[in-house]
């Protein structure tokens, strides 16, 4: 059991660096509109495939 | 069939032969407009756009005029703020945002345009973002890269409260996201302890484990829990007990106690219940937010309903210049079928005007020369010009968002149950708690301490605080699945005291459209088909609400020399024959005046059509369902007596008052409100706003202003019927969970109180009593979700 000394500090390291991710998250406009990240993906593929068309 | 435009989905005129190719076919778009503004999305390779949008694009205003006034210093400092390196940043408000299809186009074209760098939109509040080098372009030379696909801006208002709502929604994100990413790290360790109370656990581990949970749950308490502790001072500083009073207590006590138990490394901890509770409590906000923030970013200031271009007589002609340039003493021309921009004076002769932004009548009314026009007044006649002699903040349509104003500010607060228990309830277990310390502390010293923690944790106002936002919560999610929008969650507890329903007519018991309600043929040698084939026929060219009408019917007649009369009707030629349709002296001047549209053919009446606003679907039954309730039903519209008086009948409603202006409105309800009745209003135009704003409880049809719709505590889809029955059962099951919720949470507290006083209960039993009654209010609020 002594690994526990070890594994319970990481893992408050790791909750440390879900909630800085989070918080860069949030801070960088991420969650502001939920309705436009689903499309985005379908977009700029799309661009591409027509520009080389022309 | 009739075909529908390529670009923005409305029904293509007949003989209107305008096409875009895309994809190797050919396809049908309505006017001008929509082709030039399709063509230039093709041209530019965006035609992802089309293929992946959600929602049609609006029609684009035909106008085309330059931006310049965008380039004019004075006026740029309202939205451009000129960052370290000597570029702008450039915050706009886009009209015609309808989709996430819109934002990518909108970026993309911005990227490909010289001196704007990094665009940004957000949909859901319709802004734009992004840096402007002056060195390289001018705004307007920018703007009108927007304008030609069919989007139009105006600057971005900083004190726009829908910015301050974001940043608002943003925090109490990050609260509830803390919370919950830390309540799911407690409860592991949670788990851990509570195994190892059972199964035996090292002393160390266990003090490892219990310093780790209250590293964890620090920034919880100081961080998220902050918004629980600044309410509760705030009500103690105005000398009041609001239910965030017990709750910034249950936290500070668990919280305070764990850590001493952590640091004498004895008694019990409770962590992973201060963490769970704020999560629970933050979670209900963040929805209730996020409702609220829906209704507010939809435009919602005075410029919304105003148009954005005008038409203003400069230098021997009229130019169109956007309507944020036009002063006082500027002559302007208004074109059929569009709003004026502003209050002034008639300088033609004649004009027909909807006003049913100021009375919500929307039949044409007519206006003489020297007549007042008003802004955001329609054009449904001929063009025409007037003087503008009043700023656009001192107009009528400036007025009614004055009122609303006024009328919010005296709107009733909703006294909620919860804190009417929480004061006397905070005190008594204070006073209980200090008086079991007092007498323990005589007998049995060494217990003192933690009898009295007991009787704190046992009595945790958890599950009381809990009772009534869960509730709420989870009736918002139920009422989601139904099509009703809740924006002010304690609105639905008012709801329940409701005595006295106002409703108003066009829009909310109406659908708004007009259609022809009965017909009449005078000369039998004329089928109803023919008749009817005609008079859309007629009807076709005309702007005039009525003509509406008659529209969809298909078919082939093609009248020719057709003219429209200002004011009386429309007259053609079809297969040689003179036609009439309109006033009935129009088309023949024999004929009595009556209310009807009357058609004639050389001279003689044909027919006469009754026209209505077409009533809304089971709406004598959802009436008939309310009045059962005991509620008294009230009809408040702007409309003339008659209409009022047969909608009224048609609806099965007693009382009404026609002709009522938005201050009238206001006035009939400030007078029901001194005779003590709770008033629910539902409307959905601009003249209910102030209304809407002032009454107890206040709902909109989502078809109706966005300005009401952003002022109403609740939206009903208009389109999944009226829906109001439905409204008031929910908000009766809302409020019985509620009291079952409270119920239950006094009763726990009446028999867990007297066992801790007497030092039955021990601490980690007063932990699981205080979880599990938490647990059951959460669960009993659950079933309100289906």
């Amino acid at each position: 059991m002594e690994s526990l000394y070890l594994l319970i500090p990481i893992a408050l390291v790791i909750f440390a660096l879900i909630i800085a991710l989070l918080f860069w998250a949030v801070r960088s406009g991420q969650f502001d509109d939920l309705e436009r990240e689903g499309g985005r993906i379908l977009f700029d593929d799309d661009l591409e495939e027509s520009k080389r068309d022309d | 069939m009739t075909t529908s435009c390529f670009h923005c989905n409305e029904p293509v005129p007949k003989g209107t032969n305008l096409f875009v190719s895309f994809d190797s076919s050919s396809h049908p778009v309505c006017c001008a407009g929509c082709q030039a503004v399709a063509e230039m999305i093709l041209s530019d390779g965006f035609g992802a756009y089309y293929k992946h949008r959600d929602e049609p694009a609006i029609r684009p205003d035909e106008h085309r005029f330059d931006w310049e006034i965008f380039d004019d210093p004075a006026f740029q400092k309202d939205f451009c703020r000129q960052l370290e390196n000597g570029s702008y940043r450039v915050d706009l408000l886009v009209e015609g945002i309808t989709c996430s299809a819109c934002a990518w186009l909108i970026e993309k074209r911005l990227e490909q345009t010289s001196g704007a760098v990094d665009p940004q939109v957000v949909t859901a509040s319709h802004r734009l973002r992004f840096s402007w080098d002056p060195s390289r372009a001018k705004l307007s030379v920018i703007l009108q890269a927007l304008s030609a696909l069919g989007y139009r801006v105006r600057p971005w208002n900083e004190e726009n409260a829908a910015e301050h709502f974001a940043t608002e929604l943003r925090s109490l994100l990050f609260k509830v996201g803390l919370a919950g990413i830390a309540f799911l790290q407690v409860m592991m360790f949670a788990v851990a302890l509570y195994a190892g109370e059972m199964s035996g656990i090292d002393e160390s581990h266990r003090s490892l484990m219990r310093w780790f949970s209250l590293a964890i749950s620090i920034p919880v308490v100081f961080y998220s829990a902050e918004p629980f502790f600044s309410g509760a001072f705030r009500a103690l500083k105005g000398r009041s007990l609001t239910m965030e009073v017990p709750v910034a207590i249950a936290i500070s006590l668990a919280w305070g106690s764990s850590i001493v138990a952590t640091i004498s490394n004895s008694g019990e901890v409770y962590f992973d219940s201060v963490v769970m509770f704020v999560f629970f409590l933050l979670s209900g906000r963040y929805l209730e937010h996020r409702a609220q923030h829906r209704e507010r970013q939809t435009l919602f200031s005075l410029a919304a309903w105003l148009p954005t271009s005008a038409l203003r007589f400069v230098d021997g002609g009229f130019q169109w210049v956007p309507s944020m340039a036009i002063r006082e003493g500027d002559l302007i021309q208004v074109l059929k079928g569009e709003t004026a921009p502003a209050d002034g004076v008639l300088e033609s002769n004649a004009a027909y005007l909807d006003e049913s932004l100021l009375t919500g009548e929307h039949l044409a009314l007519k206006k003489l020369a020297g007549d007042r026009i008003f802004a955001g007044t329609i054009n449904t006649g001929e063009s025409f010009c007037y003087r503008m002699d009043t700023p656009t903040e001192q107009s009528q349509a400036a007025k009614i968002n004055e009122l609303l104003g006024a009328a919010a500010n005296d709107k009733p607060p909703i006294s909620q149950l919860v804190d009417r228990i929480a004061g006397a309830f905070i005190a008594s277990v204070l006073v209980i708690a200090a008086g079991s310390y007092w007498y323990w502390s005589a007998s049995a010293p060494q217990d003192a301490f933690w009898i009295a923690l007991s009787v704190l944790v046992v009595t945790c106002p958890c599950a009381l605080s809990l009772a009534t936002p869960v509730a709420i919560t989870s009736s918002i999610l139920g009422f989601k699945k139904q099509g009703i929008l809740v924006t002010q969650a304690r609105s639905l507890q008012a709801i329940d005291r409701v005595d006295t329903l106002f409703l108003d007519k066009t829009g909310t018991l109406t659908t708004g459209e007009l259609r022809v309600e009965s017909h009449e043929i005078l000369n039998a040698s004329y089928s109803v088909d023919r008749v009817l084939d005609i008079a859309s026929a007629l009807e076709r060219e005309s702007s005039h609400p009525i003509a509406s009408a008659f529209n969809g019917r298909d078919t082939a007649i093609i009248p020719s020399d057709l003219e429209i009369v200002v004011g009386e009707g429309v007259k053609a030629v079809i297969d040689d024959q003179e036609w009439r349709i309109g006033q009935p002296g129009f088309c023949d001047p024999q004929a009595q005046p009556e209310a009807v549209v009357a058609m004639s053919v050389n001279g003689t009446l044909v027919a006469k059509f009754v026209i209505a606003d077409t009533l809304r679907e089971d709406i004598f039954n959802e009436v008939a369902a309310l009045k059962a309730q005991g509620m008294e039903v009230v009809l408040v519209s702007g409309d003339h007596q008659d209409t009022v008086a047969s909608v009224a009948k048609a609806a099965g409603i007693d009382s009404f008052y026609a002709a009522q202006k938005p201050e009238d409105k206001y006035r009939l309800l400030q007078r029901y409100r001194g005779q003590g009745r709770r008033v629910l209003m539902v409307g959905d135009g601009l003249n209910d706003v102030p209304v809407i704003g002032g009454a107890d409880v206040s709902v909109a049809m989502s078809s109706g202003a966005a300005l009401a719709r952003c002022h109403a505590d609740v939206v009903l889809n208009a389109d999944k019927g009226f829906g109001l029955a439905n409204l008031f059962k929910s908000a009766k099951r809302l409020n019985l969970t509620i009291k079952q919720n409270l119920g239950w949470a006094l009763l726990y507290n009446l028999v867990a109180l007297p066992l801790a006083v007497m030092g039955f209960v021990p601490p980690w039993a007063a932990a699981i009593g205080m979880s599990l009654s938490s647990l059951i209010v959460v669960l009993n609020a659950l079933k309100l979700s289906r």
